[in-house]
């Protein structure tokens, strides 16, 4: 169980990723990310002041979102709704066999379509794993 | 007869001196012992912020989420009180997000990965934020070390997945660390490729807890495009005594066994 929720840990560290291509490792921090948010920023400035929340800031036609789209949703990373690392559940199955079937039971809240979809891919790896042990098996006999 | 009463008189001065001197020692003996016992028992158990995430998203549009959080970890309770881009609370429970509407009836609840105990509100209470809780105790981890090196950034340390199964699922992490404290992260795929960066700046020292001011992350797409969050903490507060009813933030039982998924 422990184990389990050391694998937990990890997962929560990593449930916001996606896979990337040619991204350099650099542990300089980009200060030009300031820049990136200089609009946020005054809207950040205004909620505080005026204590208003999106609607009522679209329904005053505030110029503050002029050319900047914002979602009605708060961050994603409080919402984190969906299986970790984006994996399907049958790959989950699949990769980590029986220990994937119970992460995905125990990550989607004992969502029974989710934990079928893993199961199958514990059962195709099974599958997979028998043919594989006969086709060897039958092979090494036919030589010998 | 009498120098044998005066060698008598002497021992009795000399150990009456020593028992006074034993009893000197042991009292300071206790104090320093209680004073440094008192010390080592200091464990932090709430955190109180204003926290601002902000989202730019690599299809082009914004996030912006303010209000406070509240974590006690006793409770073990993750509770954002929200007031943009809605007035509402969310509150995090095992593996469980609830979100009520600011008249606290509960509008959905959902399975999420967001666990309490590994959040940073967890591990700088507890001071494992240093090396983000990948370094377990005695219980076998699902990660390990495989390289520390010392460059003219800071100490970084290469954490490797522990067993030869788990590296088909999860890449390795590099940690740079700057004197005691965690200053960036690097995460990589199975296959080695980077998936996410993060950045922890501006540390405040808050009764003895360490944190972080600004977390910014960056994750990459398919394509390479970057999705960005920076989140900052302002105002933080640790072991608040009041306020008791958000750090326990009840949620209502009826409700949330009816929009259980």
């Amino acid at each position: 169980m422990k184990k389990l929720t050391t694998i937990l840990s990890v997962i929560c560290l990593s449930f916001t990723f996606s896979f990337a291509e040619d991204v350099k490792e650099v542990y300089d921090y980009d200060t030009t990310i300031e820049e990136d948010f200089a609009q946020l920023n005054e809207i950040e400035a205004y909620v505080n002041a005026n204590d208003v929340t999106l609607d009522k800031l679209k329904a005053e036609n505030s110029s503050l979102l002029d050319g900047i789209e914002i979602s009605n949703e708060s961050s994603a990373s409080l919402l984190a709704d969906e299986l970790p690392l984006g994996i399907p559940a049958f790959w989950w199955g699949c990769v980590l066999t029986v220990l994937g079937v119970v992460l995905v039971y125990v990550l989607t809240d004992q969502d029974k379509d989710q934990t079928k979809k893993a199961l199958y891919g514990c059962l195709v790896t099974g599958v997979v794993y028998i043919v594989l042990a006969l086709v060897v098996g039958g092979s090494s006999r036919f030589f010998f | 007869m009498l120098k044998l009463n005066s060698l008598g008189f002497f021992f009795r001065y000399v150990k009456k001196k020593n028992v006074l001197r034993i009893k000197k020692f042991a009292t300071i003996l206790l104090l320093v012992t209680v004073v440094a016992s008192g010390l080592k028992a200091q464990k932090f158990y709430r955190f109180k912020a204003e926290v601002s995430i902000k989202d730019k998203l690599a299809n082009g549009t914004y996030r912006l989420t303010m209000g406070k959080v509240y974590y006690d970890k006793i409770y073990k309770k993750v509770v954002y009180q929200l007031k943009f881009p809605k007035k509402e609370t969310m509150v995090v429970q095992d593996t469980t997000m609830y979100t009520l509407d600011a008249n606290d009836k509960l509008l959905n609840s959902s399975r999420t990965v967001l666990i309490p105990e590994f959040t940073v509100f967890h591990l700088a209470l507890t001071n494992q934020l240093s090396n983000y809780g990948l370094k377990g105790g005695q219980e076998q981890s699902i990660y390990k070390i495989g390289k520390v090196e010392k460059t003219d950034k800071g100490v970084l340390t290469t954490w490797v997945p522990a067993e030869e199964r788990l590296k088909k699922l999860f890449g390795d992490i590099k940690m740079l660390k700057k004197g005691k404290r965690l200053d960036a992260m690097i995460f990589y795929d199975a296959k080695g490729k980077i998936v996410s960066r993060q950045f922890f700046k501006k540390y405040v020292n808050v009764k003895g807890v360490e944190f972080p001011q600004e977390v910014t992350m960056m994750s990459y797409d398919f394509e390479g495009k970057r999705n960005l969050q920076l989140t900052t903490y302002k105002n933080i507060e640790i072991d608040q005594n009041d306020e008791d009813n958000m750090y326990r933030y009840r949620i209502p039982i009826t409700q949330s066994a009816g929009l259980r998924k």
